[in-house]
This record gives structure tokens, sequence and C-alpha cells, in this order.
């Protein structure tokens, strides 16, 4: 197991709150190292990738999501009905797939996919 | 949150009824109105937990007795354990409660009567707990002030509902914006002014709402509430007196606020000022940007008028676009969706590229009044606050950008190819359309000569003709009376490359070949004894009589080639199909492999002799070069073999071969050639020598008959390299020659625009068309507009004599060139052919002003006979 994923979100994670990915690799002294961040919302299926650095020390890899997944969280405004309503577009699933790119010409080798749901607050 | 361990704890939001009954909102005893609402928030983890049922409102009436018990079932509990339903709400407000209708509700209905003062909230589930208590409501008086409700995006992410029911200021700020309008009139006896004209007109006039909303006395719990709304980004006013039913967005325009403590007491008031997050509009327009169809907000609105600019006719240079805009646009989530999180250093673009311009619109309510391409100058530092910067340009740069990287080359004119005859250069041309041929003195006839011949011409292709298959390679259209007139079209651009045509690298590599023999060709023969005399005793030839062409069965293994297919891998023959002169080599390797008696021979070790051949190239079956070889050949033993091996070429200049001469190669005996060693040898012979022992002493004087041996071609190459790369009568003229090399379009196009000082708009109709126009035509030829009515005589204004005028002399002229009746002109009448100069009387501007194209005059030799 190349990638070992030390740190994500919680399962349900208020939008606004800190979304930590923290990765550390066995390929990590391999050339052109770096972690590959995969992050979509699924329901719009709007998808976009970051590649991070690693840490020099630890050599580890840190991404936090909410600066992604606070783009695409919606303010449901309720409307004058009677009874249950649902709240659309303020919970929403959000995928992140931990990968690394590597070699002498660099390669991207996808990881995990984690999916996590996020809603509108800012709790912490 | 706790990063040390490990992050954020969902749990003490999230509902389950078998562990922890967590409401996002509104658990806070409040008060409610008719026709106001309070909402609840329930938010399920579908991974872990069960979602809420139901909950139960029992109302009392004023003596604290049960009157109503009423269930509302919540549909979204059931179903499949998608996360959708997870994040619900309800209003349990009057407003809420009066909207159900059966069944969603069981038990008393409607829900609240007249006789209900206060009522209560509870979580009704069967399992394991019946009823948990949420909050209790309690109907408010009517009071002589409208109460004020405001919902409001709390922290947990529900919508939270936060009551003022004290007395509410209203404020409406106005900001309006005027104009002069010249109202006085004429009449056949006087020049009036009518009192009741307006001078001074509203242009737009917008209203914005302010509120002052105070609460009454607060608890701690409460107040902690209102303090999440003082920093909400979300809020909405529950309706007003205009919308009743309507939540209307506001904003919290509050930066600081004072609790005020009662006197003796722990509660405390709350007051804040709102403003309407809309304004009221009369008479105004709005504006609004769309990038790539997304509508982002504006800092700003655009002044179009005031950036729209006329092309200048001091720097025609610069004419290359009709506006540009500078802007910031705030970062919002659709932005920076829009520009792929570009503020993230690490993101890979997908779509997006900062290096490409991006379609943008900027639209006065419905009407698009500009439509331009976008820059992304800068980004924001902060991936949740700041502006994107971006520059919008009119998309007249675009023919401009276009042309940028693009060269005259990258035009086709293949079409126009044509062969070098006399009935295409005397045909008559169409102007504007081609290319033509005129007498232009490249300098082939002797300078000044009086002779010509068709070699001597050159066509040149309309300057009509390049401007159009510029527009076509860009996509675009051109709308224009002077590119289509018979002026514009009867100026040509002569080929400007000295002396004949040139055979293209294509045309060249049709008329070269290079072959080889990579099969080895044999040949047998035998030795025969000594002939008669004069052949000294021990002397053998080689009989060796057939001509047989040189077969090169590969011409297109790479480096060989034959894109024209001129050589013949099968018959040996290198035919021309063009009037062509060239350089042909032959090049062959061969071994020789004697079969030695082994009888007589026995003792031999060496076959010392000479070679006696030459090697030929022939051109239509006549010899016409040839190498003969008289060379010393040491054959060593090899088994019963004598082997010897030797190498040798040939070269023939042709001349002005015409279409199909055929040339060959083929090896013969050298006829009549004489040995060194004092043999003669006849006609036949290719080989003479002896056998030697040992001690170098020859051996078998008297020879028997021989067995055959083989004279073997190991390789050998034929080809031929141009010696002429003129075209010549008959040959195909490839018009992309004739096109200058190393000139930009967009230079070219600019020397055009200078040369006719032209103007350039875009076609407000058609983006992909441009209107072109000669200076006096743009002004003069369209239809005038009286622009006295519109003009906002509030405003200062300043008259500049002679405002444009930048220098005492303008100076219009090609460049000057250095070819022989240039540079006689130029050295004549110290300027360049066909300059202007003009002088203008003006007593305070000085300097000079040249205005060149990158064109070179073709001077008419009229003055020739001043010379």
């Amino acid at each position: 197991m190349a990638l070992t994923i030390n740190q994500q979100p919680q399962a349900y994670t208020p939008v606004f709150n800190p979304q930590i990915f923290h990765v550390t690799s066995t390929n990590s002294g391999a050339a052109n190292h770096s972690y590959t961040f995969v992050f979509t919302d699924v329901i719009t299926g709007i998808t976009g990738t970051v590649q991070v650095a690693k840490d020099p020390v630890f050599s580890a890899g840190v991404f936090d999501a909410m600066e992604k997944s606070k783009d695409f969280i919606e303010y449901f405004q309720p409307v004058y009905t009677g009874g249950w309503q649902k709240a659309t577009g303020s919970l929403r699933p959000f995928t992140v797939n931990v990968g690394e790119t590597y070699g002498t010409t660099p390669t991207y080798y996808p990881g995990s996919d984690i999916t996590y749901y996020v809603w509108s607050g800012g709790v912490d | 949150m706790d990063f040390a361990n490990n992050g954020f704890v969902s749990t003490p939001y999230i509902y389950n009824h078998l562990v922890n009954n967590a409401y996002m909102a509104g658990i806070i005893d409040d008060l409610t109105f008719a026709g106001k609402s309070n909402f609840i928030y329930v938010l399920s983890n579908h991974l872990t937990g069960a979602r809420i049922t139901n909950i139960r409102i029992i109302g009392y009436d004023a003596s604290g007795s049960v009157i109503t018990t009423s269930t509302i079932n919540n549909p979204h509990s059931a179903g499949g354990n998608t996360y959708d339903k997870n994040f619900v709400l309800i209003d349990v407000g009057e407003r809420g409660l009066d909207a159900l209708t059966a069944p969603q509700v069981t038990g008393t209905f409607p829900v609240l009567n007249s006789n209900v003062v206060k009522y209560e909230v509870w979580d009704y589930d069967s399992n394991p707990v019946p009823l948990v208590y949420i909050k209790t409501l309690t109907r408010g008086c009517e009071n002589i002030y409208r109460p004020m409700i405001v919902h409001y995006l709390a922290k947990n992410g529900a919508m939270q509902t936060a009551t003022f029911n004290l007395m509410h200021d209203k404020k409406i700020k106005k900001q309006n914006l005027q104009y002069g309008k010249d109202t006085n009139f004429y009449t056949s006896v006087q020049y009036a002014y009518d009192i009741s004209s307006r001078p001074m007109r509203q242009f737009g006039i917008t209203t914005q709402t302010g509120l002052v909303l105070r609460t009454d006395w607060l608890s701690d719990d409460q107040v902690e509430k209102y303090e999440d709304l003082f920093s909400s980004a979300v809020i909405f006013l529950d309706g007003d007196e205009n919308y009743p039913n309507k939540l209307i967005a506001i904003n919290c325009d509050t930066q600081d606020y004072i609790t005020i403590p009662k006197a003796k007491s722990k509660l405390f008031a709350w007051e804040s000022e709102f403003s309407y997050a809309h304004q009221q509009i009369r008479q105004d327009v709005r504006g609004k940007l769309t990038i790539e169809g997304v509508s982002v907000g504006l800092s700003e609105r655009l002044a179009v008028s005031v950036n729209k600019s006329i092309a200048d006719v001091r720097e025609p240079e610069n004419r290359n676009c009709d506006f540009t805009k500078t802007l910031k646009i705030p970062a919002t989530p659709e932005v920076n969706a829009l520009f792929e999180w570009a503020y993230d250093v690490n993101i890979d673009f997908q779509s997006f590229n900062p290096n490409k311009s991006t379609p943008g619109s900027y639209f006065l309510n419905t009407t698009e009044v500009i439509r331009g391409n976008i820059q992304l100058l800068a980004i924001p530092q902060l991936y949740n606050h700041g502006f994107y910067e971006i520059v919008i340009r009119g998309t007249n740069a675009d023919l401009f950008i276009m042309m940028e990287e693009l060269y005259l080359t990258d035009l086709s004119f293949t079409d126009l190819n044509h062969t070098l005859d006399y009935t295409n250069f005397s045909s008559a041309p169409t102007i504007g359309v081609g290319y033509c041929y005129g007498y232009i003195d490249y300098g082939m006839n002797g300078v000044r000569g009086n002779t010509w011949s068709v070699l001597h011409f050159k066509a040149a292709i309309w300057l009509k003709e390049y401007v159009d298959r510029i527009f076509t390679l860009l996509g675009l259209t051109y709308t224009s009376s002077i590119i289509t007139s018979t002026f514009f079209k009867s100026i040509a651009v002569p080929c400007i490359k000295e002396g004949a045509y040139q055979f293209t690298p294509t045309q060249i590599n049709n008329r070269q070949f290079y072959a080889k023999k990579t099969t080895t060709q044999a040949r047998n023969g035998g030795f025969v004894n000594g002939r008669s005399s004069p052949f000294p005793a021990g002397y053998q030839y080689h009989d060796f009589t057939s001509i047989t062409p040189i077969i090169f069965n590969d011409d297109s293994t790479s480096p060989l080639h034959d894109v024209g297919g001129i050589y013949n891998t099968a018959t040996g023959e290198y035919t021309t199909t063009t009037v062509v002169q060239s350089g042909i080599k032959f090049i062959l390797n061969y071994d020789v492999r004697l079969t030695i008696p082994s009888d007589a021979l026995a003792t031999a070790l060496t076959f010392s002799g000479e070679s006696n051949l030459q090697i030929c190239i022939r051109r239509n079956g006549i010899v016409v070069s040839t190498s003969g070889i008289n060379a010393p050949m040491l054959f060593t033993k090899s088994g019963s073999d004598m082997v010897g091996s030797l190498s040798t070429s040939v070269i023939y200049n042709t001349g002005l071969d015409p279409i199909g001469t055929v040339y060959d190669c083929c090896v013969v005996p050298q006829t009549g050639a004489e040995s060194s060693s004092g043999g003669f040898i006849t006609n036949s012979s290719m080989f003479n020598g002896n056998f030697k022992d040992s001690g170098g002493s020859s051996v078998g004087s008297v020879l028997p008959s021989f067995p055959a041996s083989t004279y073997t071609v190991t390789s050998a190459y034929f080809f031929n390299l141009l010696q002429n790369q003129n075209l010549y009568w008959g040959d195909t003229i490839d018009m992309n020659t004739v096109v200058p090399e190393d000139v930009k379009m967009l230079d070219f196009f600019n020397w055009v625009v200078k040369k006719f000082n032209l103007y350039i708009e875009q076609d407000k109709d058609n983006p992909l068309n441009y209107i072109i126009e000669r200076r006096d035509d743009f002004y003069l030829t369209s239809n005038p507009l009286d622009l006295n009515p519109l003009w906002d005589n509030s405003e200062d204004f300043i008259v500049l004599p002679m405002g444009e005028l930048d220098a005492k002399s303008y100076l219009v002229r090609d460049k000057q060139d250095a070819d022989y009746w240039n540079k006689l002109y130029q050295d004549k009448y110290k300027q360049v052919y066909g300059q202007q100069l003009l002088n203008i009387d003006n007593d305070f501007v000085t300097g000079a002003k040249i205005i060149e194209t990158g064109f070179s005059p073709s001077p008419g030799l009229l003055f020739r006979p001043t010379l």
C-alpha cells in the first residue's frame, strides 16, 4: 500500500470547517513526487485537480478541501409551504481522490476515493 | 476545532432519535405572529442514524388547558438510505402551521384555532421515547408596531429565526443621476425658453430601503442567537408591507453593537441596522457582466460610452482595439468555479486557460452593449474574499490578436499555381482576383535590358487577394468600399525575390532520386589460358562480354528516395519528367571470386593482376561518361577460390535535358586497355594477371580449361543532384514561393491600414464582420447624426484649437529599399519613391512625424531618361 491517508474529514462536516486530508506515501522518495488530489462535487460532477508538493520534513501531503467544497454549497431558502421540506443543496456529497504523481516522466497514479458530506454550517 | 485530536466532531449536530435528539435550529422558546414563520431544522446521518419521523403540536388556551393535539408526519423519514433526505426543516410558526393540509397532519385540524394562546412542539416518536420536548411558541399580541421577523443562516448551517417586536425605523436613501438639456427653441420671430421645459433632467433614480430593528429584553441564550445574526452572511426579512409573503434579502449594516442592560436585571435589548439587498429603480438601467454565459458580480458599473474610442488619426499603428476596461469582480463561488480556483497555485487547470481569452459580455438591462474577451490579470490572495482583476477587451482586438502570431506564409496560394508559359503570362488578369504579370525588372535580362523573355517575368499577387485570404483564414469577413474599389483591386504585391523562380523543396525532391543496389548481381565467366600471341605464357583473362544495366533495386529506404518516381527499380533507368539540369553519379563496389582449377594450381596462393574494366553512365543508350580502372588487384586464396574487391565511381553533368531523357549504368571491359604488366587485353577481358605460389613465382604456365568464376556487385549507388534550381518553361509555379517570407500578417495588415488611412470598426450586428473604410469615407458617407439633442450640457467642455496637431510636418512614405532601381532613384532624388511631405502652417508646433509602411515602392521608370 503506497499511500496512507492519516487524516480525513468526518463523514458529515460543516462546509466552512477545515476538511484536511493528510497523506503519506512509500513513493515519496521517487523522482518528481507530488500528491494529487482530485476533488469532485458529486451533484454537479464538476471536478478539479490540485498538485501538492510533499512536506520537506515528513514527506506528507496536506490538502484542505474546504476551499473548494464551499463553492458548491447552497443556502437553502425556505419556501412558504406547510410541512417538512428538504434543504436541497445545503447538504451534498463531495469526493476527493487521494493519489500521487511521480517518475522521471511524471505519471499520475490515482488512489482511493473518499466521499464525505458537507452541510452549510460553519461550526467548530 | 481541535486539530490535535483529529478534528471536528459532528455528533452534537446530528440527529439520532436513538441516541441524541439534536436540532439544528429553532429550539429556543419564541414569539410567533400571524403570517410569520419559525423554522426547526434537523440534520441526520444516513450512514449511522435514524431520521425524525413526526412532530406533535400541543395547543393551550388562556387557562393552560390542552385544547389541540396535532401530529405532523415527516414524509422524508421513510424510503431509501440516501443523503438527500437528511437535511430537513419545517415551519412551526403560525404561517407554517396554518398552511398545513390533510394528510400532512393528523389529530386536530386546523392545528391552531383562535383560542390557542401558546403551543408546544414535541418530537413524537414511538420508540424508545414517545415524546421529546423541543420548544414553546407564544402567539404574539398585535402590537401597535409591525413585528419584524428575520431568518438568517446560523453558524450551524440552519435558518434561524430572530424576532424584533419593538418599534422599528424605516428609511429610504435616494441617489439620482441627472443631465443638462438645451431647451431653447427658435421660432420665426424669436429665440426663447419655455418655462415648462426641463433643462435639468433625471437620468436615473435609485432608492434603497434601510431598517433599524429593535428587540424586547432578551435572555442570555437569546442574546447569543442575535450575536449569530450579527455576523451572518445570509439574512432574510420575513415579508414587509409590499411583499408580505416573500423572504426579502437584507444585509446587516451594523459594524458593532452594544447590549443595553436593563436596570437590576440580566436582560439585554438589541438594536441593529439593516438594508435591503436590492435597490428600487426608476428610469435607470442595470449593468450585468457575463463571462462564458455566467453572470458575475461587478464592483462598479462600466462607463461604456466614455471608454469607446474613435480611431486615432495620428497613430494609425495603434488602431487595434476600440476599448478596454479593467475591472474587479468579486471572488464568488461561481466565479471561483469559472476560473477553476485560479487562486490556488497548485491547481491543474482543466478547461480554463489563463493564457487564453474568455468570451464575455456587458449588458445594460437586456441589451448587450459590449461583446469582448476577458483576460484574467490578477487573482485574489484569499480564497473566500477578495477580487479577481480582469480586463475586458473589445473584440476589435481579436482581428489583430488573431493575426499576431501568423505570417503571410501561413496563407495558402496553391490554388493559383500555374504553368510557366506564354499563355498564362499573356492572358488578361481579373483585377483583384488571383495574380497578374507586370513589367518588373528582376535583373534577369541584364539591368535595363530591352529584351524580355517569359522567364524574366514573375507573378504578382493582388493586394486584395492577400486581404481576402487573411480574413478567410481568420474566419472573418469585411465590408469595405475601399477594398472592393477598382483602385484598391488594381494594386498588386510583386514577388520580392530576385532572380528567376526557384524550385520549391518539394519540386526539388520530385526531380532528384537516390537509389542503391542492395542485392548481389553475379556474372559468370571462365578463365581461358593465354590466347595466342602476344599474350605471354602464364597470363589468363576473364571473359565478360555482355553489357547489362546495373539494377539499383531500392529507392525508398531512407536515406534513399525517389519522391517523384523518376527512377525505375525494374529497368534501372532514370527518366527526366521535366526539363532539368543535374549531376549524375554512379558508385560501384564489387567482389570477384575466381575458382581455382585444383589440379593445376594447387600451389597457387594469390592471383596478382589488374582490373581492366570501366563503369559507364549511358544517356538514351549511348555511353556519355566512363571511368576506367587499371588498378593492381591482389586476389587471395579463400578455400578453393581467389577473392578480390574494388570500388570506383563515375560522374556525368548533364545539360538542360528535355523531358523523357533516359539514363542508366553498366559495367563493361575496358576496351583496348593495356596491362601495365605487359599483357594485352582483349575487348572482353576484365581482369588479367597470373597465379603465384608462396614464393611469388608464377604457377601454371600452361593451364587447362577453368571452371566458372563469378563477378559480383555487392553494392552500388546511382543518384542525381540538381545543378540548376531555376524553373523552366513548362514547370509549375508554386505561388506560395511568390509570398514574402518572414512578414507577419499583423504587420502586413497594419501597413495596409497606414497606407490607406483605414478606419476599422466591428460590425455591431455581426461580430465576425469588420467595416473597413478610409477616413474620409468613414466620416462622410455615413448618415450624419446630430448629437446636439443628446448633449449633456450640464458638463463642461473644452474646445482646443488644432488639438490633434502634434507635428510641424508629416512625411508619409513606403520603406526605402536597396534594389537597383530604388537605390538609383533614392541616390538621385534623396527621397523614397512615392513619398509625400505635408508641412503645416503653424507657429507653435515643432517636430516632424514620419508615417511609414513596410511596403517598398516599385519605381516607375519614367525617371530613367533623366539619369
